[in-house]
């Protein structure tokens, strides 16, 4: 009678899975010490995390010194140049600049800046048309189409959208938002830009291989730059309006996002070509705070999706009319009263 | 604490070294495994734990109860005040919102203007999944198939074992807790299977299950007017795929976890595309709330006993609460009234008619027929809305009258979906003879290819995976 084969008569001690996970985890803390040095970069502040960011730094110092991380890194940026969708807006653009060289954050090369004394409106037309751009993350993708069907199919106004689900201002190493507006709008210049960006910045900073704990003074003050130079950045563009940071579902996500919000909002008076809308009053509950639902034509509706950071279509809705009324008196209606200011916030 | 991060590798490291090599039925083992589940749990809302040990105090008492109440009255009053209190726990802090909406709307459209009022809850995580199992081990009690756990201990480590916690599979006490029992010491591990099984189940996850909804699904139908009607197919498809691979990317590395911990659990997925019928995709999908609907809700219904048109009606409302299960959302209800309505008419119409053997060319087109089927549901699935979903299947039909965005696809990306599919096909078991050679390397190596397959799939990493899709439910 055959026997059965070997393997099937054995099972593994646990001092052999302990092993197998000793030699595995070894393998990775080598050749993926930025991925643990990232970890340990968001533990919460103390003792245990201090220490363990100290570790993981010496960590990542030494295997980069060798080289280690060099075939995962490789790796990362091969997968993520096949795996991204090549999307191009349909209205045909001027030719860019061959290559245009990158733009340090720091300093991003200036786009004309707006005169003092704003030119006058233009009469927009269809071969003259409001050339709008709305830029962010996430947040643009789920609110596109609506916003698209806000503005309607007013033959005078072209539409783009530029978008990148997981960026902000927090991580220039997945898009340099300040570098990226200078060249979008050196390749083609709008009169319109919608930001709707940085509900991903609660995050640690990290630049120069200093790593800046989320909301510390050195994160605010490296975080405060970059929101400098991405609004700088678009100063040439007649009217730019920033969609403030709505609630958050989560506490904590709340409490950072009210600050960032705060500094938007300074930083958006110090621009007189950017107009801060605010989202917290046309979203949220009556006392101001988070709410899910809301009653609309006497129905009550749900209008944030289940991670109590997005909103569902109705909930978009609720920011493009008002935010559409408001570009269209600005642009397209010169000459009608101005909306009130929306500079307030939560 | 996701099980794809570093985080959750510490912690299961020092759970391991913790369990060392005690027997699985030791009360150390079982202590330290219980206060491991509460640590993971609390790492998502450190109020979660107290509404799990308020469940766990409340069954445990109930177990009991029906077991040495006297009088079959007694027990069956048990039985309905423990089933009524798990409903209770599901209705308020999920659906008490919907039914409110829903009911505030029916009273709007009558001309009763009503404002209800209800409390904002935050939804604990896994609450479906712990509350199902709660239930079958108060209902398996009363039947008789359980004895009543003896040892708190034992009930708690059961109820809060925490790979099944966040997002099944919903693996019944009684499975559970004759594991928990056996003598086995020392114990001896399937460990190759549960690295296999991790390793498919991160590589389904990371590289199918993201790469799809980040390359494909979410930029086509966010706004899939703007997309050709193919693309919108491609992403109707992909969202398929997407939905599989996330769901049972969490069921391998949940069984997987719980192998190396000593605790087998049954299968979750079955290569569900390849069903030929609705009734043999419920098999293989989900199969272990499959199966604990139609032993918990189905059949106490009446099943299949009581005439064609009861048998139809069973079918569906075990459907319809099954759409519900998943979530407060209409589009939810209406997901599980399309799969109810299909298996009615597929059970008393279509079936009937089938032959036993059939050409290969007409198993195909039922494969076909099924799996767009089920696509069609997940357009509800998916949707917010039922606007949405309407949106999202006018944009299948409708020819286009405006230019649409030019979307170039990345190979990768098609090989994905493609491969994914046709995945469904392969005999099962096929990595089993890599596997079993791996087995018979040292320990050391078996770590080092471990080790490299991890940074591989680190590789693949995004800079921000969402969470399992599951894991809301």
């Amino acid at each position: 009678m055959a026997q059965p084969p070997t393997y099937a008569r054995l099972g593994y001690r646990s001092r052999e899975v302990r092993l197998i996970l000793a030699v595995a985890a070894l393998v990775l803390l080598s050749l993926d010490s930025t991925g643990v040095a990232d970890y340990a970069a968001d533990l919460p502040a103390g003792a245990a995390g201090q220490a363990a960011q100290r570790l993981a730094g010496r960590l990542d110092a030494a295997t980069s010194a060798l080289g280690l991380d060099r075939p995962r890194l490789a790796l990362h940026a091969w997968y993520l140049a096949v795996t991204s969708a090549r999307e191009e807006p349909p209205v045909a653009r001027p030719p860019a600049p061959a290559s245009p060289a990158p733009v340090p954050l720091e300093r991003p090369a200036p786009v004309p800046r707006a005169v003092t004394a704003p030119a006058p409106e233009p009469r927009y037309s269809t071969s003259r048309p409001l050339r709008v751009l709305f830029v962010g993350d996430s947040q643009v993708d789920r609110m596109e189409s609506t916003l698209r069907a806000a503005f309607g199919d007013d033959p005078r106004i072209e539409f783009e959208v530029d978008s990148q689900i997981g960026t902000g201002l927090s991580r220039p190493d997945h898009r340099d938002w300040p570098a990226h507006m200078v060249n979008v709008l050196r390749a083609e210049p709008r009169d319109v830009v919608i930001s709707f960006l940085c509900t991903n910045d609660p995050q640690n900073i990290t630049e120069a291989e200093v790593v800046h704990k989320t909301l510390s003074p050195s994160w605010i003050a490296v975080y405060q730059r970059r929101l400098e130079a991405y609004l700088t950045a678009m100063d040439g563009v007649r009217h730019v309006y920033w969609i403030g940071l709505p609630r958050m579902k989560d506490q904590k996500l709340e409490h950072d996002i009210r600050i960032l919000a705060q500094m938007h909002l300074e930083a958006c008076r110090r621009h007189p070509n950017v107009t801060y809308f605010s989202s917290v009053p046309l979203t949220s509950a009556s006392d101001a705070s988070y709410t899910s639902r809301m009653v609309i034509r006497g129905r009550s509706t749900t209008i944030r999706s289940e991670d109590g950071m997005h909103f569902t279509k109705t909930g978009y809705r609720l920011i493009a009319g008002p935010l559409v009324e408001r570009i269209l008196d600005d642009t397209l209606r010169q000459g009608e009263a101005a909306a009130p200011s929306d500079e307030q916030d939560g | 604490m996701l099980f794809w991060t570093y985080g959750f590798g510490i912690f299961f490291g020092a759970l391991i070294l913790l369990c060392g090599s005690t027997p699985i039925n030791s009360v150390r083992r079982k202590f330290v495994l219980l206060l491991a589940s509460l640590y993971f749990y609390a790492r998502f809302d450190w109020r979660f734990p107290a509404l799990l040990c308020f469940s766990a105090v409340a069954n445990y008492a109930a177990g009991w109860m029906i077991a040495t109440a006297p009088a079959a009255w007694r027990r069956r009053l048990a039985l309905g005040l423990s089933v009524a209190f798990n409903l209770f726990l599901l209705g308020y802090f999920k659906y008490q919102g919907f039914f409110a909406d829903s009911l505030q709307n029916l009273l709007a459209a009558a001309g009763l203007e009503v404002q209800l009022r209800t409390v904002e809850t935050v939804v604990p995580v896994g609450l479906s999944f712990y509350t199902f199992r709660a239930i079958s081990y108060v209902v398996d009690v009363y039947r008789g198939e359980l004895v009543p756990c003896r040892r708190f201990l034992d009930w708690m480590t059961c109820l809060t074992f925490f790979p099944y916690l966040v997002a099944g599979p919903v693996v019944r006490p009684k499975e559970f807790l004759s594991q928990l029992d056996a003598p086995r010491h020392p114990p001896v591990y399937e460990a190759d299977f549960a690295f296999a099984l991790i390793v498919v189940g991160l590589f389904k996850k990371i590289v199918i299950a993201n790469s799809l909804q980040h390359g494909l699904v979410e930029p086509v139908l966010a706004d899939p007017f703007s997309y050709s009607r193919g693309l919108v197919l491609a992403a109707t498809y992909g969202y398929a795929i997407q939905i599989y691979s996330d769901f049972s990317a969490y069921s391998d590395l949940a069984i997987g976890v719980a192998l190396l911990l000593g605790f087998r659990t049954p299968d979750n997925f079955e290569s569900p595309y390849r069903a030929q019928s609705l009734q043999e995709f419920w098999r293989r999908w989900h199969i272990t709330l499959s199966t604990w609907l139609r032993d918990y809700l189905y059949i106490p219904l009446g099943g299949s006993r009581k005439g064609a048109w009861r048998t139809a009606a069973n079918l569906f409302v075990t459907m319809l609460l099954g759409g519900l299960w998943h979530g407060a959302r209409g589009t939810f209800v209406c997901w599980g009234a399309w799969h109810g309505l299909g298996l009615v008419v597929e059970r008393q119409w279509l079936l009937p008619r089938r032959k036993a053997e059939s050409h290969p060319a007409v198993r195909a087109v039922r494969t076909v027929m099924t799996f767009h089927f089920v696509c069609l549901g997940w357009v509800l699935f998916r949707a917010e809305s039922l606007a949405d979903a309407w949106d999202h299947l006018r944009a299948l039909m409708l020819p286009r009258t405006v230019a649409v965005e030019p979307f170039v696809l990345p190979g990768l990306l098609w090989l994905l979906l493609a491969g994914s599919l046709a995945a469904q096909f392969l005999p099962s078991g096929l990595l089993q003879p890599v596997r079993e050679r791996i087995r018979l390397w040292p320990a050391a190596a078996q770590g080092l290819l471990l080790g490299i397959i991890l940074v591989l799939l680190r590789a693949a990493w995004p800079d921000g995976v969402a969470p399992f899709i599951y894991a809301g439910f």
